[in-house]
């Protein structure tokens, strides 16, 4: 358990959350896990991240997997997006809209600090970490257009630019042998996957169905990509196996976005918008079991789920 | 400097030379110092504090920043919007980019912010690139206008900040836009 992070660049203030709203979530979820995943112990004691909306303001919230124990490592005024769990669990880099424009934190959870990584002229956005944990993939657009970098994950040297196209490359993910990045990229014409080498070069062409493939999340093992692909104007989660290419559709709602594998690659958790309302959804990897998780009295979104920790 | 040097030696000069009329002494040092330009005396009428012409910078700054708020100026308005997945400037905009980018040529030390936004239909990170896309776009206009490089900054907002919360084709189209930001704004 950590403190909760007073944000006093904004004046504004941090609380902790009633523990009621939480518990709705976590005896849903740990219903759900121990119904299907019984024996599993794995994913009880791993973290999520996600953020909240509420009016007009927005909380990065920190909880274990089963729900419980939500605290908030950041709360904001503006917009905060693509938080993600560094490999060892320690740190979250995420977006913060701020000062106006995006720029890239990385969050020390238990020290209950944090420091900038990528604040360069225009954007700076979608971090991903390398698994050894030292690197973390940026988009900048500090040369123009979104274009792929490596920065250090301790925000120390010089920025390297790994990506060299004229359209939008963005959304990295390291594969989970740290080899390769997928990233989205429109150098086609349209948003499709790509796979590069970790240090850049050729980059092949991994999404052929549709005309919008985006967001790619390799699963642990390295067997299967998660993504979302727009169907007949509906977003929805899909899973390819990496070896044959085979894809299945997941979810069948119209809004998902942001899936993001449990450590043990049996479930994922995404948001979508049902209602009206931010919800997440935890869905098994097969597909075959759903499940709703709404944050009572505001919109949630972007969730990310943290590693084991032993 | 040297008017003032040319005066004293005047004043010296009368004052030495009417010792014996105190009164034109003091009349004369007295006109010689309160008035600029006053003639001193018979004696200097060739000193006269010349007139300066005063630049006032404030005034043109004041007048032009309040420009920016001003409704009825073309420079209180910020914003241009877009098509679906275009970041192209639209015709209807070319008069109040050119405005702003005159207003950059002619503030040289003005700093603008340029924010690209999309409406919210798909991937937050793949809409940032495109805000950013339609921010470049006007980012690169201002500069072929001739306003500096260093003076603006374009980045994104993708969907996050919409203009209308709806969920209508309506709304995504006040959501797709760059909006210009002056110092003091941002």
């Amino acid at each position: 358990l950590f403190d909760v992070l007073k944000q006093q660049a904004l004046g504004g203030i941090a609380y902790t959350l009633s523990k009621d709203q939480a518990r709705a979530t976590a005896h849903r979820i740990s219903d759900f896990v121990y119904e299907k995943l019984t024996g599993d112990k794995g994913v009880f004691s791993t973290r999520i991240a996600y953020v909240v909306k509420r009016g007009t303001r927005y909380e990065l919230q920190i909880a274990d997997a089963d729900g419980a124990g939500a605290q908030t490592a950041l709360a904001s005024f503006e917009p905060i997006i693509s938080p993600v769990w560094s490999p060892d669990g320690r740190r979250i880099a995420y977006v913060s809209f701020e000062s106006k424009k995006p720029i890239v934190y990385v969050h020390h959870v238990s020290e209950n600090k944090r420091q900038v990584v990528a604040s360069f002229k225009g954007s700076n956005s979608a971090p991903a970490w390398s698994p050894d944990g030292k690197t973390i993939a940026v988009v900048l657009s500090v040369e123009g257009g979104s274009q792929i970098y490596l920065i250090n994950a301790d925000g120390s040297g010089p920025r390297r630019r790994i990506s060299n196209s004229q359209s939008i490359d963005t959304e990295p993910r390291y594969s989970n042998d740290g080899k390769f990045l997928y990233f989205t990229s429109d150098r086609g014409g349209s948003p499709q996957i790509y796979r590069m080498g970790a240090t850049g070069g050729e980059a092949q062409r991994v999404t052929f169905r549709g005309s919008y493939n985006v967001t790619p999340r390799p699963s642990p093992d390295g067997r299967v990509l998660a993504y979302v692909t727009r169907d007949g104007g509906k977003f929805q989660v899909a899973l390819m196996d990496l070896a044959n290419q085979q894809v299945q559709v997941i979810t069948d709602s119209d809004r998902d976005e942001s899936p993001s594998f449990a450590p043990n690659g049996r479930m994922i958790l995404l948001a979508t918008v049902i209602g009206g309302r931010g919800v997440l959804s935890a869905v098994s990897a097969d597909g075959r079991i759903k499940q709703r998780l709404p944050y009572a009295g505001g919109d949630v979104r972007e969730p990310s789920w943290g590693p084991f920790t032993e | 400097m040297r008017v003032i040097l040319v005066a004293t030696l005047a004043a010296g000069f009368v004052l030495a030379g009417c010792q014996t009329t105190p009164e034109d002494q003091s009349a004369a040092a007295v006109e010689d110092r309160g008035k600029p330009g006053a003639k001193p005396g018979a004696s200097a009428k060739s000193v006269e504090r010349p007139k300066i012409a005063a630049v006032d910078v404030t005034q043109g700054k004041k007048d032009a920043a309040s420009a920016l708020k001003d409704p009825a100026s073309i420079l209180s308005k910020r914003s241009i919007y877009y098509e679906l997945d275009k970041y192209d400037v639209k015709d209807e905009y070319r008069g109040l980019i050119e405005a702003h980018a005159k207003y950059l040529r002619e503030n040289p030390g003005a700093r603008m912010l340029i924010q690209g936004n999309t409406d919210e239909r798909g991937s937050r990170e793949y809409n940032v690139s495109l805000g950013q896309r339609r921010s470049d776009g006007v980012k690169r206009m201002m500069v072929l206008l001739g306003a500096r490089e260093e003076q603006i900054e374009s980045v994104s907002l993708g969907e996050e900040k919409p203009q209308s919360d709806g969920h209508s084709e309506e709304a995504w189209s006040k959501n797709r836009r760059s909006d210009i930001l002056y110092s003091g704004e941002f």
